[in-house]
């Protein structure tokens, strides 16, 4: 890529992290945001109008005028409009999950191998600074082996499609178990053998499972457990949610909270108690990194490999939820 | 109330400690094959003979009840004697060793006709306590997840804790308290899964992570960890479609202190005894005996936290997932 402007695609805006996207544009210099398409008229013109973007009813035309696609649709929509793009030859970052299923995830990285063109995960815990030391002290050898993980990804049921199967593929397992399982393969270099997985409906009315608990064998014996429950109740919790991990290792106890670094703040008129934030936008620093890749054309910072990767954990703990005995991590179908 | 105590260690010394502290209740004699120095001092402060065989103080027709703090593997025939001598028990947690050993003292007690409690002390933390009313009044809704996690450092190595053929490990010693108050909550488990660490056997590390799914829908994970380099953490939460219970031990409760080094600086004591969870257990078996009402724990009760706990070593020791079948369901 010899660009000197990057210009970004959006498609879809169902996903929260459209907006760090669009943000881009004004914060990255040398980047530009040429337009956003939506399946949804209202959702996409509306998200258009409100950061002075170009709406495209159509995909391709979009495709047309960038250097490159982020797509923050709706999980089930992730696999149709990276093909789209990977036909086009247009790098892409992909919103997590990579897809609802192994083959789907399969197909997207296998029509960008051939394309020759990159395909990227959007996994920003990874740009966590505590996650980042966590990583190096790890890989410096300090602690000594790692023998066991308890991880939480804990959060608030996000609403909307992300309870309607069709869209979302799954909940709160689907939602929240790809996080957990890119940081323990990138921060241990290890690959997940095997799971087993409890999950339910029991908080909300919907139809997908909102609470479950995982259970992960990894290659090298080590064991991971991992609540990605939407368990937070929404208006009372005082943030959306969280990812943590008690890390034990054969030298020590390393207790990890991503979003740790926060401030109370109590407020009278909404009678709400709340944590502000104070840590790094990791979100500005992945796009930053993947404008960068793109640029240089090197390869995706964080790869779709990895995203097929951690789909591949998700639909294991799908099929012990079902079957109730541990199930293979299976890449390959 | 005429006590006697079984057990020379740490826990013996903690229940002869709050039995004296008792109005109406009096230790006449202690047993163990070996006695810590701070156990001999309290026998001796108290004017108790400290014998070295547990025989000898069953066979004392001066006795109303023992309290036995032994070694796990020892529970079942100490208190299946005890019960025949015609005494009131209460034993340790964990109950026993094993199931058939548990199931030998329960009938034991219903053969003579004496009062039998397994120390599940969880049950009288006012922390645990409190989260259980507070979901069995229905605070948080229906309950979709719970948590627990227990952890400490690992026993000494030369420590009869460390052994786990005695013990049954960190599962019988710190997991059973959870899986006590998890079960109390929310009744009969149907499936149990769950890995450790135990199989890999490094020296002085131990831990179990554990999934359990009970009959009424609720999921669990239960840690217990003997990794730890010192510091001992109890945390619990529980989340249902109208909130969240949780409880960490590692806050300030209401009154706390760091002093300086070597300052001397020392909390004046806590008059309110009441409510140290192992006196209020003591009472409770105390005024069970005198014809008040049952304690907390059940002899079941105790006896399927054992099997459960067990289970969970199973299915990490094997990789299998044990499931109980459930009469009348599907």
């Amino acid at each position: 890529m010899t660009a000197s402007i990057i210009r970004i695609g959006i498609a879809g805006v169902a996903h929260g992290h459209a907006h760090s996207y669009a943000a881009a544009g004004k914060v990255l210099t040398d980047v530009t945001v040429s337009g956003v398409y939506d399946h949804d008229e209202a959702r996409g013109r509306a998200f258009a109008a409100q950061y002075g973007l170009r709406w495209f009813p159509v995909l391709t035309d979009l495709l047309a005028v960038c250097d490159t696609l982020m797509i923050a649709a709706e999980n089930s929509q992730h696999h149709p409009i990276a093909l789209h793009a990977a036909a086009a030859h247009i790098p892409t970052l992909c919103e997590k999950p990579l897809a609802t299923t192994v083959a789907d995830a399969q197909a997207m990285v296998d029509a960008f191998a051939s394309a020759d063109v990159a395909l990227g995960t959007a996994f920003p815990v990874r740009y966590s600074p505590a996650v980042v030391r966590l990583r190096e002290t790890i890989q410096r050898g300090s602690l000594g082996q790692t023998l066991m993980v308890r991880a939480t990804n804990r959060g608030t049921y996000p609403g909307g499609w992300f309870g309607d199967p069709a869209w979302s593929g799954g909940g709160a397992i689907m939602d929240h178990t790809v996080h957990v399982t890119d940081l323990v393969r990138w921060m241990w270099g290890r690959e997940v053998l095997e799971v087993y997985a409890e999950g339910a409906t029991r908080l909300h009315d919907i139809t997908v499972d909102d609470v479950g608990m995982l259970l992960l064998t990894l290659d090298d014996g080590m064991i991971v457990s991992l609540d990605p429950s939407w368990s937070r109740p929404a208006g009372v919790y005082p943030t959306w949610g969280d990812v943590t991990m008690e890390v034990t290792t054969v030298n020590g106890i390393v207790n990890l909270d991503v979003f740790g670094p926060h401030v109370d703040v109590f407020q009278q008129s909404t009678r709400r108690y709340s944590w502000a934030g104070h840590g790094v936008n990791f979100d500005a620093a992945m796009i930053a990194d993947w404008i960068a890749a793109v640029r240089n054309g090197t390869p995706p910072p964080i790869s779709g490999e990895d995203g097929l990767r951690a789909v591949a954990v998700v639909d294991a703990a799908y099929r012990s939820v079902i079957s109730h005995r541990p199930e293979r991590v299976r890449t390959r179908l | 109330m005429r006590y006697g105590i079984i057990g020379g260690g740490g826990m013996a010394h903690l229940h002869a400690g709050h039995v004296l502290r008792m109005n109406d209740a009096q230790i006449v004699a202690c047993a163990a094959l070996e006695f810590t120095p701070t156990m001999h001092a309290l026998a001796n402060k108290a004017g108790v003979p400290c014998l070295n065989d547990a025989a000898d103080l069953l066979a004392r027709t001066d006795l109303d009840a023992v309290i036995i703090a032994t070694p796990t593997d020892t529970h079942a025939t100490l208190t299946i004697a005890a019960l025949q001598a015609g005494l009131h028990v209460l034993v340790e947690k964990p109950l026993a060793r094993t199931v058939a050993e548990g199931s030998a003292m329960l009938a034991a007690a219903e053969r003579h006709h004496k009062k039998l409690l397994c120390g599940q002390v969880v049950r009288y933390f006012p922390e645990y306590a409190t989260a259980h009313d507070a979901i069995s009044a229905g605070s948080i809704g229906n309950i979709g997840v719970a948590r627990t996690s227990r952890a400490g450092a690992h026993p000494p190595a030369q420590s009869w804790y460390a052994d786990t053929l005695r013990s049954g490990g960190v599962a019988l010693d710190l997991l059973i308290h959870d899986i006590d108050w998890l079960l109390w909550n929310f009744g009969p488990v149907e499936r149990v899964y769950a890995r450790s660490l135990t199989e890999r056997a490094i020296p002085g590390r131990d831990g179990v992570l554990a999934i359990l799914r009970f009959v009424n829908g609720v999921i669990a994970h239960a840690e217990a960890n003997w990794a730890y380099p010192d510091g001992f953490v109890t945390a619990l939460e529980v989340a249902g479609s109208d909130g969240i219970v949780a409880h960490r031990n590692d806050g300030i409760v209401d009154l706390a202190m760091r002093a300086q080094r070597d300052s001397g600086a020392k909390l004046a004591s806590d008059p309110t005894a009441q409510e140290d969870p192992y006196y209020a257990q003591l009472c409770a078996f105390d005024g069970w005996i005198r014809g008040g009402a049952a304690p907390r724990s059940t002899p079941a009760a105790s006896l399927e936290s054992l099997r459960i706990t067990l289970a969970v070593v199973e299915s990490a020791a094997t990789g299998a997932v044990i499931t109980y079948p459930i009469d009348g369901r599907l």
